[in-house]
């Protein structure tokens, strides 16, 4: 697993890479992760399960991700991957400069390489325009793709270029026994005051969030339904914004504004809440609505991006456009809906826990391993790969991608013979309980297809 | 509800749902998509009307002409630093022609108190303008000049408010007019260059939005006349020479370019724009 993001950050795709670690171990695969180094976080750590963590003290740029140089990072990720007997790179994000070197280096020593991309992006910005060139060069040779949904695999084909029957869509999962619903939750709000309903909104507030839009749906919602409290967790540039919101409207009694609030604290925050609102302009997954969902929220949506195909209708209110005018109507029509009590919430929680789960994530994740190592006419031949990377668009770029492996393909000649693989110490695999303890041999045989 | 676990679903049609477990890999590609998909690759394929190519040369031209005005500035610069022209006679040139043009194009947008309040003060600023930066070297003017003028064109392509682009125009002006030796020449510079950039431009405007082509033309050529004489005269005719070419190929060549970048990064039909994020509409 290759990513610039991972612990001590936190977010959507470090939970996803540590998710999936984990239950890869369960599954008996031996799993390393390689990031850049956080502050004193240097060197090699050891997270649950004995998940190995390699911090690689890079320079970091902008938001955490590190100094793109194309070759420099060869030799640390060559000896990495040599070191651990690595079989199967598995690439994460496509604003990581660390994910897109290691695929490059990856393909060049002859390993299968995996991506996955957990975000949408558009076409015409210069910063697009650029990701973009660098995902068709380095997913030249990639064995496979996996996108967290339908969208999002949609727009990597678009954006890379790729076959779309390479591209598996693997959604993202929660750990539902961390999103639990409080139990009896009607008697609670019965207690509150029957017919009061509060709607949550977590997200940070960006732009591109909507958050301009809950600053026109909120007075409005709050002027026609007087029994309507918010609450409102998260920070961003927007953060102002509501605050002069709450102050013209004279809200404060009824829109609670909470700031940034850590990841363990987000279910505490939803369960105050009956309705969760997203007014999200452009969403590749959504995390947050399957969590919410499965605290026992209804939900009010947009329908941008992948948001569609992550719930059943029965759990979800959507707003037709991204307008103030649909989404005070879908609130609305929510909010008749749990006093008139035509929607059960209560099942939720059960239902997302079966269709959400990182085993499952884990599982056809492996399936996307096992037909790369399955894979007979895998291409090691740098003729063909050279090839592969000159068949691309652009007379520029044809040639730039191809200068980029050539001089990829000395170096690696270079450090074969300057530091050969015979030098490198390997690493000792980590023994689990488990297996330490006898119980499952039968893993331990198949542990041979390592990751 | 019925398929509500999703495990009793056993209808044949794939279903675009993550929620749902289905019998189809994961790999398996919505339909509907790659219909959409084959559709823009030949619509890629398509060659693009003549007319789009013509508007596009006529957005570059407008452009380049816009530019040639803001160079301008150092041509009546150099004129009267370098090769010591009197200033007073080109202002006044400039000025008649400026009253024919009014008169001409019967477009009253600049009345005469305001005109006269504009010369009053400048001719007020002008001494204070020619001792403002006169400690500073003149290698520190030109720098400072050169990067005036390179946002002044920045603020004309990204289409600013006038009144970013006038700011940096007069700010330029007053730069270059502290090395100027007399206060007459500080006046006349300042005069022309408001003149050549603010006003022969709306004039510009006035005649391109009313389809008065002939007009437009004719200052066109007055410009080119006047810039490429000046470099043909300073620097050489090589360099006229060169900069037409350079010009051309920016006119005609570049335009295919660009047309190129638009048709396969943001034009290709209503596929591409499908993933940027919404316009939230306030109503």
């Amino acid at each position: 697993m290759v990513c610039d993001f991972f612990f001590p950050q936190l977010g959507g795709v470090e939970f996803h890479i540590y998710h999936l670690s984990q239950k890869l171990i369960n599954l008996g695969h031996s799993v390393v992760v390689i990031t850049h180094s956080y502050e004193d976080r240097t060197g090699i750590r050891y997270l649950t399960n004995g998940l190995k963590v390699y911090h690689v003290p890079y320079l970091t740029i902008y938001r955490g991700t590190s100094f793109p140089s194309v070759f420099s990072s060869l030799p640390i990720i060559r000896n990495i991957f040599i070191r651990e007997d690595i079989d199967i790179v598995h690439a994460h994000v496509s604003v990581s400069s660390l994910a897109h070197e290691s695929l490059l280096h990856g393909s060049t020593m002859g390993l299968r390489t995996v991506f996955t991309d957990h975000s949408l992006y558009g076409f015409e910005s210069v910063g697009s325009i650029l990701v973009n060139k660098l995902l068709r060069f380095t997913l030249t040779n990639i064995g496979a793709v996996i996108c967290v949904s339908n969208a999002c695999k949609e727009n990597m084909v678009l954006r890379a270029g790729i076959a779309p029957d390479k591209i598996s869509v693997i959604p993202n999962a929660v750990v539902s026994r961390d999103f639990r619903p409080i139990q009896n939750k009607n008697s609670a709000r019965q207690r509150r005051n029957l017919g009061s309903i509060t709607i949550v909104v977590i997200s940070r507030l960006f732009p591109n969030k909507g958050a301009d839009l809950l600053t026109h749906v909120i007075p409005h919602i709050c002027s026609v339904d007087a029994d309507v409290n918010f609450i409102i967790a998260g920070d961003g540039p927007k953060f102002v914004d509501l605050q002069q919101m709450i102050e013209t409207y004279r809200l404060q009694e009824r829109v609670q504004l909470l700031g940034a609030v850590q990841h363990e604290e987000v279910r505490d925050v939803m369960c105050r809440g009956d309705i969760y609102l997203h007014a999200s302009l452009t969403e590749a997954f959504g995390t947050v609505l399957v969590e919410a969902a499965s605290c026992g929220l209804l939900i009010v949506t947009t329908k941008v991006g992948g948001i569609q195909e992550v719930l059943p209708e029965h759990m979800t209110v959507f707003a037709e456009a991204t307008s103030v005018d649909s989404l005070v109507s879908a609130t609305l029509c929510a909010i008749d809906s749990l006093r008139n009590h035509s929607v059960n919430t209560e099942t939720f929680h059960d239902e997302v826990s079966k269709m959400y789960d990182w085993t499952n994530v884990a599982e056809r994740t492996v399936k996307v391993f096992d037909s790369l190592m399955a894979c007979d006419n895998f291409q090691k031949d740098w003729v063909a790969l050279l090839l592969n990377y000159g068949s691309n668009e652009g007379y520029w770029a044809k040639a730039l991608f191809m200068l980029c492996a050539v001089v990829e393909f000395m170096l690696y000649r270079f450090l074969e013979w300057f530091y050969p693989r015979s030098e490198v110490d390997k690493a000792p695999n980590w023994v689990t309980r488990r297996e330490e303890l006898g119980i499952n041999l039968k893993i331990n045989e198949e542990k041979a297809s390592g990751v | 509800m019925s398929r509500r676990l999703g495990m009793e679903n056993r209808e044949n049609h794939w279903e675009r749902l993550l929620w749902l477990k289905q019998d189809y890999p994961d790999n398996y590609s919505d339909p509907a998509f790659l219909k959409e998909l084959s559709e823009f690759h030949q619509q890629q394929l398509l060659p693009h009307s003549p007319s789009s190519y013509n508007s596009i040369v006529r957005d570059f031209l407008l452009f380049y002409h816009r530019v040639l005005n803001a160079s301008s500035i150092y041509v009546i610069f150099s004129l009267i630093y370098y090769y010591d022209y009197n200033p007073l006679q080109i202002a006044i040139g400039t000025s008649l022609l400026g009253t024919l043009g009014l008169v001409t194009s019967r477009y009253r947008f600049v009345r005469l108190k305001s005109s006269l309040i504009i010369v009053f003060t400048l001719l007020n600023l002008s001494p204070l303008l020619k001792s403002l930066s006169r400690t500073t070297s003149s290698d520190s003017i030109w720098t400072l000049s050169c990067w005036l003028t390179a946002f002044y064109v920045l603020s004309i392509a990204l289409e600013t408010t006038n009144i970013i682009s006038t700011n940096l125009l007069v700010c330029n002006a007053a730069v270059l007019a502290s090395r100027l030796k007399t206060t007459t020449e500080v006046f006349c510079f300042l005069l022309i260059c408001i003149e050549i950039n603010i006003l022969l431009p709306k004039l510009e405007r006035y005649f391109f939005s009313k389809e008065l082509y002939a007009y437009y033309a004719v200052l066109f050529l007055g410009d080119h006349i006047v810039l490429y004489s000046f470099v043909a005269m300073s620097l050489g005719v090589p360099y006229m020479l060169s900069l037409a070419l350079f010009s051309l190929v920016f006119i005609t060549v570049l335009p295919r370019y660009f047309m190129r970048w638009q048709r396969l990064y943001y034009r290709g039909g209503a596929l591409l724009s499908k993933w940027d994020a919404k316009v939230p509409i306030f109503n």
